[in-house]
């Protein structure tokens, strides 16, 4: 498999074909990941999407800029305990304080950048790192106040419920025993898209190319006028705001803040998540959050035997096997999950860039393999070993241990992948053998990759909707 | 103001201000070495504490003296010969990190080295709590602490604890100092501090150079872990405190001189101290605080921090 299965003009019906399905697969997700999960799944799903935010603006800094910023515990903290207390002792209402949330993360994060961006290095390093070791201790001092505000060492409990608004009944998840927890997944998600959608604008506007370019060469960037300090700071105080708006959300999902949920540990969390979802990419910081809670959950039931002493998964391991985890990835996958997405994907698909008079730069024909292609053969594996690792993870799911369920959950999804890929290269390659660049033997695979193809696509989509009408 | 409890704060923040400034020095070691933050520091240091507690108390629930050293009849210092064991493993371990770990992403970017020190970290942290427990652990004193172990200047108690903590940190310098200025090795380790391609087409092999001065930093921390063990109680997470304000003195010294690590860990040890002392509504508890702010005022003034080479940078 040397020449990717699928090579498609940028824009093109199919290219247009695999957009779509990408977009049809993230919204099924979401909505059934509210009506599917168990209420303290839903709770996890939120946690780790709370988390993504902090890890976005992680990633603002570490990832487009450049700089090592290890404090974004401190500013989620800043911004729970901000929220709480709003909410708490001023009767606020969520959504009006978002506003001036974002703003003291801003200005926070302003004042903690701006004597650590004037210099190049790792000045903000340790900068944040003091400020995340200092938080947790001073949200318990009784001076200024702050200890009233915050619950000291208590913490504070925010008693506003959140509850759905009867016009919002219709929401997968939200009408039912899941109620609570699937309606701030809701909020959550709104708010993780709308955030999404202004970081990606804010990171391909001019200001996000002067902070990449900054972050591929300073001296370069300041050679074609990029106001280096300005710039710097201003994107981290971009990223403390989501910092604190993370925090928000915390508030909004718990309910309850404590100073002891933002201790250094979270903030190399944030690391590790950023790291193993793929530095430097939007959907990074997205699976990064899913990384670290999720993972996280699976470490606390691993139990070895090893005779005399029994390693349990429940306690101090699993930081450990975080280290390990996050070492191993930085020498053998450095770019995270996003690179070996993308090292996979580039063996299935190919998309060629047009030209701006709208040319591919090189013509899709021209990068056919000919007649000798065993493109049909492979689909039609694909469409057939599709279905029988799907069977086979079905029925491994009854087998009752970790590591197993695991291997059966990835055996059953990988259709997901398998079948649209052997529907659309199947199709392609019947159109190559009318078109006379195939030999007539080809056909026969072709037609079964394309069934069979077609099927399990058909599978998807009738599991999709049996197991949405079951549950809503 | 009452000069006598001044004098008297200012001898028991000398304490800190040893510990700090030996660790602070371990960081700049790798700094001016590797050009990297080890954000293991701290618990490499702890990990070679836990070694000397097993060396006399022997490897889990044992009771002090029955370990290796109580096996051996006749010691008479068994404290310092388990220190002495402390720091042979922490030299052994911080060489074997630079080899493992640090060597084969000699070309990676810089936050890829970050990524491994921080991965240590957690890694060496949570097997240490898994193996020996979080709770802390009796640490026998290095120096005399008891009541009246100490001097009397102007009224005030300077204990054999700080002097003896004073005179090891000075002692160590001195070795470092005749190590770097007087042998061959040490000339290698500066050559490569300063360029390390011009080191090595001189035909200085950089990277066992490099893992020397791994070695020698590790060390550094096993003294600070073992000397403050007994004061702070071993537990896995001693160092980690410690370490902020290692980094911090560190910073505010300048990152790549020793002077500065030095002169750094005394001002932070005495502002941890004194500022909660005098200023009225910053608590004990927030110690933390004034030390860090003083890096930071003294980053907007002196970006390269009291002693550091500032860096220019051809374009």
């Amino acid at each position: 498999m040397s020449t990717p299965l699928l090579i498609v003009e940028k824009g093109s019906t199919q290219h247009r074909q695999t957009q779509i399905l990408a977009v049809i697969y993230g919204l099924g997700i979401i909505i059934l990941t509210p009506l599917i999960l168990q209420p303290f799944e839903i709770g996890k799903m939120n946690r780790a999407l709370v988390l993504s935010i902090a890890i976005l603006g992680v990633n603002l800094v570490v990832g487009f800029n450049g700089m090592l910023a290890l404090g974004h515990s401190a500013f989620m903290g800043l911004g729970a305990f901000v929220t709480a207390s709003l909410i708490q002792d001023e009767n606020w209402d969520y959504w009006h304080a978002i506003i001036p949330v974002l703003i003291v993360g801003f200005l926070i994060g302003l004042i903690v950048g701006l004597p650590a961006l004037r210099v190049k290095g790792l000045y903000l390093a340790l900068v944040t790192i003091a400020m995340a070791a200092v938080f947790p201790t001073l949200v318990n001092i009784e001076e200024l106040g702050i200890a009233a505000r915050t619950g000291g060492p208590n913490g504070k409990l925010v008693s506003e419920e959140v509850e759905a608004p009867g016009y919002l009944g219709w929401l997968p998840g939200v009408d039912g025993p899941r109620g609570g927890a699937a309606y701030r997944y809701w909020i959550i998600v709104v708010m993780v898209g709308v955030t999404l959608l202004l970081i990606r604008n804010y990171i391909r506007s001019r200001p996000g190319r002067a902070v990449i370019a900054i972050r591929d060469n300073e001296a370069g960037a300041a050679v074609y006028g990029v106001n280096l300090p300005m710039y710097k700071t201003v994107n981290f105080g971009i990223s403390a705001a989501l910092g604190t708006l993370a925090g928000l959300m915390w508030t909004l999902d718990k309910s309850f803040v404590a100073g002891q949920d933002f201790t250094f540990l979270l903030a190399i969390d944030f690391i590790i998540g950023l790291v193993i979802g793929g530095v430097g990419t939007l959907q990074g910081s997205l699976l990064g959050g899913l990384f670290v809670v999720w993972a996280r959950d699976l470490t606390k039931r691993i139990s070895v035997p090893l005779g005399f002493y029994e390693l349990s998964g429940d306690g101090p391991l699993a930081n450990a096997i975080f280290g390990l985890i996050l070492i191993l990835f930085t020498f053998f996958a450095p770019g995270g999950f996003v690179s070996l997405g993308r090292l996979i994907s580039s063996k299935l698909i190919r998309v060629v860039p047009l030209r701006p008079d709208g040319d591919a730069i090189v013509s899709v024909d021209a990068m056919d393999p000919g007649p000798e292609a065993n493109r049909a053969q492979t689909a039609m594996t694909m469409s057939v070993v599709g279905p029988v690792l799907m069977i086979i993870g079905w029925l491994l799911m009854n087998v009752n241990s970790l590591y197993v369920g695991i291997i059966a959950f990835v055996l059953r999804f990988q259709l997901l992948v398998l079948a649209p890929v052997a529907l659309m290269v199947g199709l392609n390659e019947l159109k190559a053998v009318a078109a006379g660049k195939r030999p007539d033997s080809a056909k026969g695979p072709a037609t079964i990759a394309a069934a069979l193809g077609a099927a399990g696509m058909a599978f998807v989509v009738v599991m999709f909707f049996v197991l949405f009408i079951q549950n809503y | 103001m009452d000069l006598v409890l001044l004098l008297q704060r200012i001898f028991d923040a000398l304490f800190n201000s040893a510990i700090y400034s030996s660790l602070a020095l371990a960081l700049v070691i790798i700094y001016r070495s590797t050009g990297l933050l080890n954000f293991a520091q701290g618990e490499m240091a702890t990990l070679a504490g836990y070694i000397a507690f097993v060396l006399l108390a022997g490897p889990s629930r044992g009771v002090y003296g029955s370990g290796v050293l109580g096996l051996l009849p006749g010691v008479p210092y068994p404290v310092a010969l388990a220190v002495v064991g402390a720091v042979v493993f922490g030299m052994l371990s911080g060489a074997a990190t630079e080899r493992v770990l640090i060597r084969p992403l000699r070309d990676a970017p810089e936050m890829a080295l970050v990524n491994v020190t921080i991965g240590m970290l957690l890694l060496i942290n949570s097997m240490t709590a898994q193996w020996w427990g979080t709770g802390p652990r009796f640490f026998p004193p290095l120096f005399p602490t008891g009541p009246g172990e100490n001097f009397d200047i102007f009224g005030a108690r300077l204990r054999y604890n700080t002097i003896g903590a004073w005179m090891t940190l000075l002692v160590l310098l001195v070795v470092l100092a005749v190590l770097l200025q007087r042998t061959r090795a040490g000339l290698a380790f500066r050559a490569v501090s300063i360029d390390r391609t011009s080191a090595e087409l001189n035909g200085i092999r950089a990277g066992r150079t490099l893992m020397y001065g791994w070695a020698l930093a590790a060390g550094l921390g096993a003294v600070a872990a073992s000397m403050s063990a007994n004061i702070v109680l071993l537990e896995p997470s001693m160092m980690l405190r410690v370490l902020v304000f290692a980094f911090a003195a560190a910073t505010l010294g300048g990152l790549d001189s020793p002077k500065g690590a030095l002169v750094g860990g005394v001002i932070i040890g005495l502002s941890q101290t004194l500022i909660p002392a005098y200023v009225p509504f910053i608590g004990f508890e927030l110690g933390v605080l004034p030390a860090l702010l003083v890096m930071v005022a003294v980053l907007l003034v002196r970006p390269a921090g009291l002693f550091g080479t500032r860096r220019i940078e051809r374009v």
